[in-house]
């Protein structure tokens, strides 16, 4: 069954079109990858569900309701959560805290300071980051915060998790282990998104990948057929190669 | 570590609460002045230092609490004390209501439309002459008593407002609610995307603060009983609110009635003896702050004191 459904979707900011028609279903409980070169559209695609950006055509609907004219902070109580490209923790706040944040408000709701605790601690201890919590998030190394982002959305309670290229510039051990952590959470019945430029980590996590280029749909399947469609080779590497497949 | 904390913040309050029986009434004045800044500065870092928004015209409703106790005293005759509800309420009102479309603007736009609210209250402050005065002002009753008495209660009442916003804000960074408004401060899109209803929130934080720096207008209008719109809404109190959470650093509680406290005393010290340099040497306070303390000096010094953290600051601003 579609959780997320993206019908006819376009944003264009005056004359400029990002996005162009844009039509997939995301089911509940798989992880759905987008791929694309950059300015492809993808962070602005997420942008609409998340409803940081106004529509400008089409429809997206979760879970049967329309979302075109809901607020931000009505998105993440039904249950949509996301994670940025640029990591940026809450200052100021201990790492405990910051995912706290996303337990008090998300669609969790916790009602008291220690129901916001259990949540945030259960939350680190997904990610791993459960001997860090009391630090100051501004001084973790980068692979730790974009932990942190995810322990964040997760502590909403969500059911659809929007990740932001989580795994851009990370190490190869990293990777493998923010890989295992996706696979962990789609386990746990959550419905993923993933944005990504690593390829090894796209493919290896997404039961169906999303291709966009110059903000229209030009391919989607699963990821060993996407591989080889020349669309997309092309997209990426440019007419010659595609020819050559 | 806390408990030391606690230990040295309760002996600073007994001393302030014991000084009144032993120093002179300049000193009183001094000090009353000191805690009225302290008030002003802790009042609005809840929406300045918590929440990122820079209200530099907060004191239009320093001025309002003023003119609200002002009015009321003098043409309903009205008991001081109770007026301090109605100075909180208009500057919850008004805040709230000008909060829907100003908190949409962000950074040095919302700092300069807070400073335009102050400037229009002022002008219709200035014209509404059968209430307010107008531009001759507005003369208060005069508090009757020995004048070491009077001193000493308007000393222990601004104390009490500081104390009072000191509890607020403490108040606001242990809640949810406070939890909300430093997520705000950092990333608003953030803040939102996790369920934050980021204008609800900014509103709420701008009403606080609009509340309590009206209620520290009221005491000072009775304290001074003379009241004109260009003192009350303006003059460097703006700057001055400012240097002191910049200095005493506004994402802590306790640092900006700490700024507060510093350049007051400082600048006191310098009014008495350099009166010419006054706002020259407030000017390079200002300055030196930005560019070697942009996070308050107790968050550069937590660990101890140092020049290397003075100059590191110095390097992160790329200059």
């Amino acid at each position: 069954m579609a959780i997320l459904e993206a019908k006819n979707v376009a944003k264009s900011y005056g004359g400029l079109k990002v996005l162009t028609d844009v039509n997939f279903e995301v089911n509940e409980g798989e992880i759905v990858g987008i791929i694309g070169p950059n300015g492809a559209g993808k962070t602005t695609f997420m942008n609409l569900i998340s409803r940081l950006t106004p529509i400008t055509g089409g429809v997206i609907t979760y879970k049967g309701e329309i979302i075109n004219e809901k607020k931000p902070h009505e998105i993440a109580k039904m249950g949509i959560a996301r994670t940025f490209q640029v990591v940026k923790p809450f200052g100021g706040l201990t790492v405990l805290e910051n995912v706290m944040v996303g337990a008090f408000y998300g669609k969790n709701n916790a009602k008291s300071k220690s129901e916001a605790v259990t949540i945030a601690e259960e939350a680190l201890q997904i990610v791993g980051l459960v001997d860090v919590k009391d630090k100051d998030p501004r001084i973790l190394p980068l692979a730790k915060r974009k932990k942190l982002e995810v322990a964040r959305a997760l502590a909403m309670g969500p059911d659809l998790l929007l990740l932001d290229e989580v795994m851009a510039g990370l190490s190869t051990r990293e990777l493998d282990d923010m890989m295992a952590e996706i696979i962990k959470l789609k386990q746990k019945g959550i419905t993923i998104i993933a944005i990504e430029h690593v390829m090894k980590a796209i493919m290896g996590i997404s039961d169906r990948i999303v291709v966009l280029h110059l903000g229209k749909k030009i391919a989607e399947g699963k990821p060993e057929l996407i591989v080889q469609n020349p669309d997309v080779i092309e997209a990426y590497l440019g007419s010659k190669y595609a020819k050559k497949e | 570590m806390i408990n030391k904390k606690l230990i040295l913040f309760f002996a600073f309050i007994i001393i302030l609460i014991l000084l009144p029986f032993v120093i002179s009434g300049y000193w009183l004045r001094v000090l009353t002045q000191t805690f009225l800044f302290g008030a002003i500065a802790t009042g609005s870092n809840i929406i300045i230092g918590f929440t990122g928004y820079p209200a530099f015209g907060n004191i239009a409703f320093f001025g309002v609490g003023a003119y609200v106790t002002g009015v009321l005293t003098t043409k309903y005759n009205m008991p001081f004390f109770a007026t301090l509800p109605f100075c909180a309420l208009s500057g919850i009102i008004i805040s709230s209501l000008l909060g829907i479309p100003i908190l949409r603007l962000k950074g040095h736009y919302f700092a300069i439309a807070t400073v335009g609210v102050m400037e229009t209250i002022k002008e219709l402050v200035d014209n509404m002459t059968e209430l307010t005065g107008g531009g001759l002002g507005l003369t208060l009753p005069i508090m009757h008593g020995e004048p070491e008495y009077i001193y000493k209660f308007f000393y222990f009442v601004m104390l009490g407002v500081m104390l009072f916003s000191l509890l607020i804000l403490f108040i606001v960074s242990k809640i949810k609610q406070g939890y909300a408004l430093r997520a705000i401060r950092v990333d608003e899109d953030a803040a939102s995307v996790m369920g934050i209803n980021t204008p609800l929130y900014k509103t709420f934080a701008w009403a606080v603060s609009a509340a309590l720096v009206g209620i520290t207008g009221g005491v000072y209008a009775y304290w001074l009983s003379y009241i004109d719109p260009h003192t009350v809404f303006g003059g460097t109190y703006p700057v001055k609110m400012f240097a002191m959470i910049l200095l005493g650093g506004g994402t802590t509680v306790i640092g900006p009635m700490l700024g507060a406290f510093i350049l007051e005393l400082i600048s006191e010290i310098v009014w008495s003896k350099f009166i010419a340099i006054h706002g020259m040497v407030l000017g390079l306070l200002i300055i030196f702050i930005i560019l070697f303390l942009p996070k308050g000096i107790f968050e550069t010094f937590k660990g101890g004191f140092s020049f290397k953290k003075l100059f590191s600051n110095l390097r992160e601003n790329r200059l």
